[in-house]
């Protein structure tokens, strides 16, 4: 368990620098309700303070409700992580104990398992969640979070699948088999820490897709309800005012990049640190 | 071919049954009571309820009606949308023109995009143009289309100014223009919705072609080709890219679920009037009917893009239709 990451020691600049990122906006949005200088859904002064660009007072200027972006900006980081988190986390636990599962069954069982994958991921996700988002008004952050989670199990699931079948006939987990263990502790003992690696670098891309597909959604006014500040209801909230006031779909946009592009980068250093361990994998 | 066809139909046409399936369930847990609903008799006795309920099928049992259902779903019925008070099959082939024209564009141009960067890339790993471009495209994967789409208005539209970044038309020139200028109104109205797609799929495609070259660049065939004096150009054209084509062909045609519903985002951003921002609206007004008429359909379209897929891969690599592994 502690190997990829021991092996990270020897990091490059850039991956540092996207761990820092990471932690920043991890601690800023822990600790948003003493960083935000003003509450993230008071409209401060609608006539006045409407559009206002970046000032000593509004650091980030505020959106068409008057609102200090700088506030909503902590705030949303806040909803955006937490959708991303649960959601990356409950989609990688689908996808383990399905994928296992099926990898582990016999052939005709496992086919038929997969199969289910198959036609699930036949309808596009985004269509599929905006089907579940109909179902359930109105949904709450959590709620949000473990739908995006439900649907987005699937790719994972496959990868997943054909890793455990490829070491079904190998050595280990043959003579885990011969010495008498039982076929579950054989997929938890000997076979589940084999996928740790893996695992740990999907769970990031996860992490990164269930930031990008919760601001798709809340852009789309489907997803975090009104007021609460996520960075996609801050897009929201600025694209219709793009000509005129640029800079608040600017701060939504900045934060998505940085965060999405290095949650991906620690991905692909966790990805590669595992594949020099196993190069069979 | 035909043996290697016909199981690939049936499984179509088990997917398109599933989402029928799957969009009555829908159907079930939308909320919402279309009796107790119905705004033209709001004190309506039991009697008279039970009587619509009769009428509208609703007091038979669940699986007659998902029965029901999936035959009208078959012969083309896919019921009345709530919202627009028109059949949801028309309301549906209204808005699916619109997402073909935007997602075949966007395909075509991250097919182009993708494969000659991905040829450059795998030919001259050591080229810093084709090494950047490929890693800016990888980068652009992991973006959320909203952002990649504000930057390309925030860009074309409204810093240089040169492209119009909503709608499929002006609706000044669709009136009174030449017809010369009405389709390059329309493609340039085409141009930064495409683009933004575009940029979003290529990456996956150009890793793919990227890996077949580098495979082929050091094959048996290719160096037999160099030794009989062909050009370089001669020899990826007609030798690399030919025997690396199929599998990225494979690739695109595991993206025609996007091609059907993969566009919601870009649709409302831009202002398309596909069936991306069909679904949205649809969503956002709780029309349980046309949400899953527009699953439907998009299984639909999806099922038979995979099966030309299958039929195109077949074609290019015949070793694939007669059931040879490598």
């Amino acid at each position: 368990m502690i190997e990829p990451f021991r092996r990270m020691r020897t990091t490059s600049g850039l991956t540092l620098a996207a761990c820092t990122l990471v932690a920043v906006v991890a601690v800023a949005s822990a600790l948003a309700p003493w960083l935000a200088p003003h509450d993230p859904a008071a409209q401060l002064n609608v006539v006045l303070l409407k559009n206002a660009p970046p000032s000593w007072t509004y650091p980030l200027g505020t959106d068409p409700y008057s609102r200090d972006l700088l506030s909503r900006a902590l705030f949303g980081a806040r909803t955006s992580l937490l959708i991303g988190v649960v959601g990356a986390g409950i989609a990688a636990a689908i996808a383990l104990m399905w994928g296992t599962a099926a990898g582990f069954v016999r052939r005709p069982i496992s086919d038929r398992m997969m199969s289910v994958v198959d036609a699930f991921r036949a309808v596009p996700r985004k269509v599929v969640l905006l089907a579940a988002v109909m179902v359930v008004p109105h949904a709450s952050a959590l709620v949000l979070a473990v739908l995006l989670g439900v649907t987005s199990w699937t790719a994972l699931s496959q990868v997943i699948c054909t890793q455990v079948r490829s070491m079904r006939t190998r050595d280990f987990v043959l003579a885990a088999h011969a010495i008498g263990a039982s076929p579950l502790r054989v997929m938890i003992w000997h076979v589940g820490p084999q996928l740790i690696g893996s695992m740990s670098a999907a769970s990031a891309l996860l992490l990164a897709d269930m930031l990008a597909v919760e601001a798709g959604l809340s852009f789309l006014g489907l997803g975090v309800s009104p007021p609460n500040a996520s960075w996609g209801t801050m897009l929201q909230d600025g694209v219709p005012y793009l000509a005129s006031a640029w800079w608040i779909a600017a701060t939504p946009c900045v934060l998505l990049v940085l965060t999405v592009l290095s949650v991906a980068r620690i991905a692909d250093a966790v990805h590669a640190s595992n594949t020099t361990q196993t190069p069979t994998a | 071919m035909l043996r290697y066809l016909v199981p690939r139909a049936m499984h179509a046409l088990a997917i398109v049954a599933f989402a029928a399936l799957a969009s009555f369930v829908l159907l079930q847990l939308a909320p919402g009571d279309v009796v107790m609903q119905s705004a033209d008799q709001p004190g309506r006795s039991a009697a008279a309820q039970a009587a619509l309920r009769e009428r509208l099928g609703l007091n038979r049992s669940i699986a007659q009606r998902a029965a029901a259902y999936v035959v009208g779903v078959a012969r083309g019925d896919l019921g009345v949308s709530f919202s627009e008070q028109r059949p949801v099959r028309t309301v549906l082939a209204d808005a699916l023109p619109a997402t073909m024209i935007l997602s075949g564009a966007g395909l075509l141009l991250a097919s182009l995009l993708g494969i000659v960067l991905g040829t450059a890339q795998g030919w001259r790993p050591e080229n810093p143009l084709a090494a950047t471009l490929g890693t800016g495209l990888t980068l652009l994967y992991t973006l959320p289309e909203v952002v990649v789409g504000v930057t390309l208005i925030a860009l074309f539209g409204l810093v240089w100014g040169v492209l119009p970044v909503g709608g499929m038309t002006d609706p000044i020139i669709e009136l009174t223009g030449s017809a010369g200028a009405q389709v390059l109104d329309r493609l340039r109205h085409l141009a930064l919705p495409s683009l933004a797609l575009a940029l979003v799929w290529s990456a996956a495609i150009a890793r793919q072609q990227r890996a077949a070259i580098r495979e082929v660049a050091s094959a048996a065939f290719v160096r037999t080709a160099r030794a009989k004096g062909a050009s370089q150009l001669r020899v990826l054209r007609r030798h690399a890219v030919r025997s690396a084509l199929p599998g990225t062909v494979a690739v695109i045609g595991t993206m025609l679920p996007a091609l059907a519903g993969g566009t919601v985002i870009i649709e409302a951003l831009f202002a398309w009037p596909g069936m991306g921002s069909l679904l949205v609206r649809s969503v956002a007004l709780r029309d349980a009917p046309l949400v899953a008429g527009a699953v439907i359909v998009i299984a639909f379209v999806i099922a038979v893009g995979t099966l030309v897929t299958d039929a195109v891969v077949g074609w290019l690599d015949p070793r694939t239709s007669a059931g040879v592994s490598e």
